[in-house]
């Protein structure tokens, strides 16, 4: 169905057959659910290359761009959207409602973007109760001024009569894969424009990865890393230190010096972006094919490197520098802590 | 069967597994709620691997590798250690009991100290099992 959308060869269209055409484009429909808005301009990002798409597509729902309402989703036909695309986790039940409405009216549907994907960042969220990740965000993090304790509610009364509603919150975000069945993935926070173009071509080549993973590389980011040349055989790392902590020469490895780099356990594919920038990974792309829990993965990673030096045996000493990494759930799980094994036993309990 | 916690551990073939192997030639107790799991070596055990025992009911989880210096592949046992670490610290995050995962070292001949290690984990557990942990 996708091939309508980037057509190899393009018709000498006569009049009549454009208008054929028309009713054959490509149908879609965007949703964002817990996004930051990121993967909607991750669209935009593709820039003049979004004409030739456009011309294919019709857009039926798009809530950031294009006037629809959900009554306008519920009139369609069952299975007429060709191609669904949804950024952010799931966290309250409108979401849950709204992409399950969409999973019915599509014949794909396209997690896109790291928190659709995974969880993404908001998922960490899953740490805490619902209350605790309240009280935080609106009361005791340092950028927050709040003296009224004002505090979003399920119902809010207007001053001139009437009320407003929110959804509630679901205990905790989740991957858009754990709420409906999910076609194809593409990762990134956001994906980059180069990313999502590819994503399309593997979609129209039919040529699809095994995990359906579209638009990254099923190596890890090491092996398209410049700095991994730097990187020691028998690394040993005694502490670790956080960004602004310590000056690393643009091409030594991150990790290697001790800043904890999840380009190990990460797809590549989003051309080194932070890496370029001296900044690690954080492993947006998430994980490799074979990997099924990143951050255990990520941690035995750390594990193996840490005093690794065949004379330390001081057990104090690995204490000290295991010490040293700061939040390490945060950290080894930045955008896929909803996708792990541990969340996912702590949620069944 | 019985209705007391189920508590895995994993035995290094080299030191613990032996211990475990010793204390039952010597018919030493040591509680029915162990299930053994033999390894190659304490450093062959995943996160992976203890995480996945929970997940198909386990209570707790130890780790019994060799004494620090006696590991068999010369460090895998301090790998498993630092891994220990780690996990304890997601597992603590993440609200679940980080005593429900111990390590320890239990030589070849230390069958004593794996019945003593293994009964006091297993009381342990039942603990915080009553207890709501
Ligand atoms: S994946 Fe990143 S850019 Fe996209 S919604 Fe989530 S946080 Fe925003
Ligand atoms: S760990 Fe990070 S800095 Fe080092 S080679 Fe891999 S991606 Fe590059
Ligand atoms: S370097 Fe890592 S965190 Fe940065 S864009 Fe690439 S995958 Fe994402």
């Amino acid at each position: 169905m996708l091939e309508k959308l980037f057509g190899q060869k393009k018709q000498k269209a006569e009049q009549e057959q454009e208008v054929k055409q028309e009713s054959q484009k490509v149908k879609t429909a965007f949703y964002w659910a817990t996004s930051c808005g990121g993967c909607e301009e991750a669209i935009l990002d593709v820039r003049e290359k979004l004409f030739d798409v456009l011309d294919k597509i019709d857009i039926l729902f798009w809530p950031v761009a294009v006037d629809t309402k959900y009554s306008d989703v519920e009139a369609l036909e069952d299975k007429l959207l060709d191609a669904v695309f949804i950024n952010g986790g799931i966290s309250n039940i409108e979401q849950k409602e709204v992409v399950k409405l969409l999973r019915k009216k599509a014949k794909a549907v396209i997690a896109f973007g790291s928190c659709a994907h995974m969880g993404g960042i908001p998922g960490l969220r899953n740490l805490y109760s619902i209350e605790d990740g309240l009280e935080r965000v609106y009361f005791t993090t340092p950028s927050t001024y709040n003296p009224e304790r004002a505090l979003p509610s399920e119902k809010s009364e207007l001053p001139g009569g009437g009320e407003v509603t929110l959804p509630p919150l679901l205990p905790n975000v989740l991957p858009l894969e754990e709420v409906i069945s999910v076609d194809f993935y593409v990762p990134g926070c956001p994906p980059l424009p180069e990313t999502i173009l590819k994503a399309l071509e593997v979609l129209l080549s039919g040529d699809i990865p095994e995990d359906n993973v579209l638009g990254a590389e099923s190596k890890s980011l090491c092996n398209f890393c410049d700095r991994n040349q730097s990187k020691p055989e028998n690394l040993s790392v005694e502490r670790y230190y956080r960004v602004h902590e310590k000056a690393i020469p643009p091409d030594k490895c991150l990790l290697a010096e001790g800043v904890i780099c999840l380009g190990p356990v990460t797809r590549g594919g989003c051309g080194e972006k932070c890496i370029n920038v001296n900044m690690p990974c954080r492993g947006c792309y998430g994980p490799l094919p074979d990997i099924d829990d990143m951050g255990l993965r990520f941690l035995s990673n750390i594990a193996s490197i840490t005093c690794a030096g065949e004379e330390s045996t001081d057990e104090s000493k690995m204490r000290d520098a295991i010490a040293t990494i700061k939040d390490p759930v945060g950290t080894f799980y930045r955008f896929s802590y909803p996708d792990s094994s541990i969340n996912k036993l702590v949620r069944r309990r | 069967m019985n209705n007391g916690p189920v508590v895995v551990a994993f035995c290094c073939n080299y030191c613990s597994y032996e211990a475990a192997d010793r204390a039952g030639s010597a018919k030493k107790n040591y509680p029915e709620n162990l299930r053994i799991i033999r390894v190659p070596c304490s450093g062959r055990v995943e996160p992976e691997f203890i995480v996945k025992a929970f997940e198909n009911g386990a209570d707790g989880v130890m780790i019994l590798g060799c004494h620090p210096g006696s590991c068999h592949f010369k460090t895998g046992n301090h790998k498993a250690y630092r891994r220990y670490l780690l996990l304890k610290e997601i597992l603590r995050a993440a609200g679940i009991d980080e005593e429900r995962v111990k390590l320890d070292w239990v030589g070849a001949s230390e069958d004593d100290k794996l019945v003593r290690v293994s009964t006091e984990f297993v009381e342990k557990i039942r603990e915080l099992d009553t207890g709501g942990g």
